[in-house]
């Protein structure tokens, strides 16, 4: 099967390690290895994070793993599927010194080489007394995990090309910002030289890591050690190869291909007067144009297309017309520190997205703060305010190194606002600044499990799409509830996000000739849910209720009401069978075959 | 009728702005398909238009109702968005 049954556990306390047979460890816990624990990502990690006690401190454990399906076409698994999650306590995700689950992830290569090392992950406890890399090295008969001396002040470029000099092509770290205690810190999860710009951001994983004193997590393995396909079936691997080519070229991808996110989101939010402007006040911004790729390409400017390890190649790389190269382009990024911080050059936003990357700072946390604070400003009468360049760019560096205003901005942007005042414009869910949607046709986000995050609960674009829904709370609870088991998914099976159209309906298939386990469309949507009621109880046990569950003041325009989210709350709850308070229950756990995991109802 | 094309819409027809005499959205993609040819057909056949595309009529998204039912005219200008790709 496609995933070893082996975990990496680093004890940094104690600095000692075992290859833990998770498999065998659930079969003699629960007498059965479940098939959510399988398909893997926050399917197998959110488990480790339920607790008898609340999470106090976010640098106690901290776990990196892998889907099913990542891989490589070599391996016998799709294209399309790398993906690498990081599941945390959330900085950004407090409540009274009680921290939520998050999580994050990318792609890229360092997933399948993680495979590569005989494990399906790593799971960090404890916190070391000086910054360092654990290195797993299973190049050899045996494998060693070894800790090395880092700099904590090195940039994630520095470390990945040093990480990649040692041997250890995989590597995941934590940027200086995160050991300077920026709660949006973001770790950068790479394989090859100069490859620094895959972050796996949302949540503060950064911080979280850091906190550990970790600065690196990498890996050196060899092909022979990653898991073979349960099937040999000619077939099957016949099945898989028309699979690639849909990937590649079929209509279930082409508009990432095509576009990427950042032209293919352009063209669809700007005439549908949806691009967030000037920190979401703004729907329509007159200036829009000068970030659109089209445009750009129009007056000279190529954008190139580039990809994680996968056909689809969602990356865009600009280039002017004199031929300087920017920073890659997306479309979250591009938005979040451009228009709605009022900058439409795509010099600034390149630079701006830069800086993020270097350091380790989630850029969309940063375009939401900064937008923030240019608005509190403007409320004040002070400077910097919205379309100030250089502020920006500046901004930026004294968030990363927690100086001056930067110290408030960096714990983001709902601490900044209840410190600073204008809590009513801090435009952020459970502390997790918002996406590049309108947050009034989303809300979903006061269900996501990471906050105002677009994919973690994918209603995103829903309410923009259905002028006949969008009023009702019955509409919404179905369409809430409707997208948890596809949004789950993403983030347990190692396939990308973009491959969903076209991978998850053959999920069934895939499982039975990888993982060699029957399973059908009931059984994959329930470990689905399953991983969104785990996540629900640790939130539920460190404190996170009904109340949290909620909108900033702004999203209540249009259609969008407190008495309509109200309804939809409660429809939600019925539906997930949660108490009032928004609580798991007893009967959510036995609804979705989770009774086992009781004892931690708080 | 001015009908505004976004994104693959507007990749395939190779034009921002297609000119209409339709009198339902039924009667235009009928008409797209027409005047840009196989890709087009192929796009908009893979998929149901009706479910996929987003349409705005005079600055309005339109329900699914309208546009299987709802009718167009000379003074109206449509915009087509191809389906959002967040992530």
């Amino acid at each position: 099967m496609t995933i070893s049954g082996e975990v990496l556990k680093y004890d940094l306390d104690n600095e000692s390690y075992e290859f833990l047979n998770w498999m065998e460890e659930d079969r003699q816990r629960y007498g059965e290895v479940s098939l959510r624990r399988m398909i893997g990502g926050i399917g197998f990690a959110f488990e480790e994070f339920l607790a008898d006690q609340p999470c106090t401190d976010p640098s106690r454990k901290f776990v990196v793993n892998t889907g099913f399906l990542t891989g490589l076409p070599r391996d016998g698994v799709p294209s399309g599927c790398t993906r690498t999650y990081i599941s945390f306590n959330a900085p950004l995700k407090e409540k009274n010194g009680r921290y939520g689950i998050g999580y994050a992830a990318a792609g890229g290569l360092c997933g399948p080489h993680i495979k590569s090392c005989g494990v399906d992950g790593v799971i960090l406890e404890g916190k070391f007394k000086s910054p360092v890399g654990v290195m797993l090295d299973a190049s050899g008969k045996d494998r060693e995990v070894e800790l090395i001396d880092l700099d904590p002040e090195s940039t994630t470029i520095e470390t990945v090309n040093l990480c990649h000099d040692k041997g250890f092509k995989g590597s995941i770290n934590s940027g200086a910002a995160g050991f300077h205690g920026v709660r949006f810190a973001s770790v950068h999860v790479s394989y090859m030289p100069d490859d620094h710009v895959r972050a796996a951001a949302r949540g503060g994983p950064g911080m979280a890591l850091a906190g550990m004193n970790v600065k690196a997590i990498a890996f050196s393995g060899t092909r022979d050690r990653y898991p073979a396909p349960s099937s040999d079936d000619a077939g099957f691997k016949e099945w898989i190869k028309t699979i690639n080519r849909e990937l590649a070229s079929g209509s279930g991808t082409e508009k990432y291909k095509r576009y990427g996110t950042w032209g293919g989101n352009w063209a669809f939010l700007v005439p549908l007067g949806a691009l967030p402007a000037e920190n979401f006040r703004n729907l329509n911004p007159e200036d829009a144009y000068k970030l659109d790729p089209e445009y750009l390409k129009e007056n000279g400017w190529s954008i190139s297309r580039k990809g994680c390890a996968c056909p689809i190649m969602c990356w865009k790389i600009p280039k002017d017309p004199s031929g300087k190269q920017l920073w890659k382009m997306d479309y979250e990024n591009v938005d979040l520190l451009g228009p709605n911080c009022g900058i439409y050059d795509p010099y600034t936003v390149s630079r701006a997205i830069q800086i993020c990357d270097l350091y380790g700072i989630d850029a969309m946390s940063a375009g939401g703060v900064i937008a923030w604070y240019f608005e509190h400003n403007e409320r004040q009468g002070k400077k910097p305010t919205f379309g100030d360049k250089e502020a920006q760019l500046e901004l930026l560096e004294k968030i990363a190194k927690r100086e001056g205003e930067g110290k408030i901005l960096s714990e983001g942007v709902r601490k900044a606002s209840e410190k600073l005042g204008d809590t009513d414009i801090a435009m952020q869910v459970k502390g997790l600044e918002g996406a590049g949607y309108p947050f009034w046709s989303n809300l979903g986000y006061a269900f996501a499990l990471r906050g105002a995050c677009h994919t973690s609960l994918g209603t995103y674009s829903v309410g923009l799409t259905n002028p006949e829904g969008v009023a009702s709370s019955e509409w919404w609870a179905d369409q809430i509830v409707g997208a948890i088991p596809t949004s789950m998914i993403c983030q347990m099976n190692g396939a990308c996000y973009f491959t969903r159209k076209v991978l998850i309906p053959e999920l069934p298939k895939l499982i039975d000739n990888l993982l060699g386990v029957k399973a059908d469309e009931d059984a994959i949507e329930r470990s689905a849910f399953q991983s969104y009621i785990i996540a629900r109880m640790i939130d539920n046990i460190n404190g996170f209720d009904s109340g949290d569950d909620n909108l900033p003041e702004r999203a209540f325009r249009r259609t969008t009401t407190p008495e309509l989210l109200e309804d939809t709350k409660s429809l939600v709850y019925e539906q997930l069978m949660f108490n009032d308070e928004g609580k798991v229950t007893e009967e959510t756990l036995d609804r979705y075959g989770l009774d086992h995991l009781s004892r931690f109802l708080p | 009728m001015k009908v505004e094309l976004y994104g693959i819409l507007r990749s395939i027809a190779g034009t921002k702005e297609h000119h209409s005499r339709a009198t339902s959205v039924q009667d235009l993609l009928d008409e797209l398909t027409d005047e840009y040819g196989p890709k087009m057909a192929k796009y908009l056949h893979e998929r149901d238009p009706i479910e996929s595309l987003t349409i705005v009529r005079n600055d309005r998204v339109l329900t699914k109702t309208e546009k299987r039912r709802g009718k167009v005219g000379n003074d109206d200008t449509i915009k087509l968005l191809s389906p959002i790709g967040g992530g």
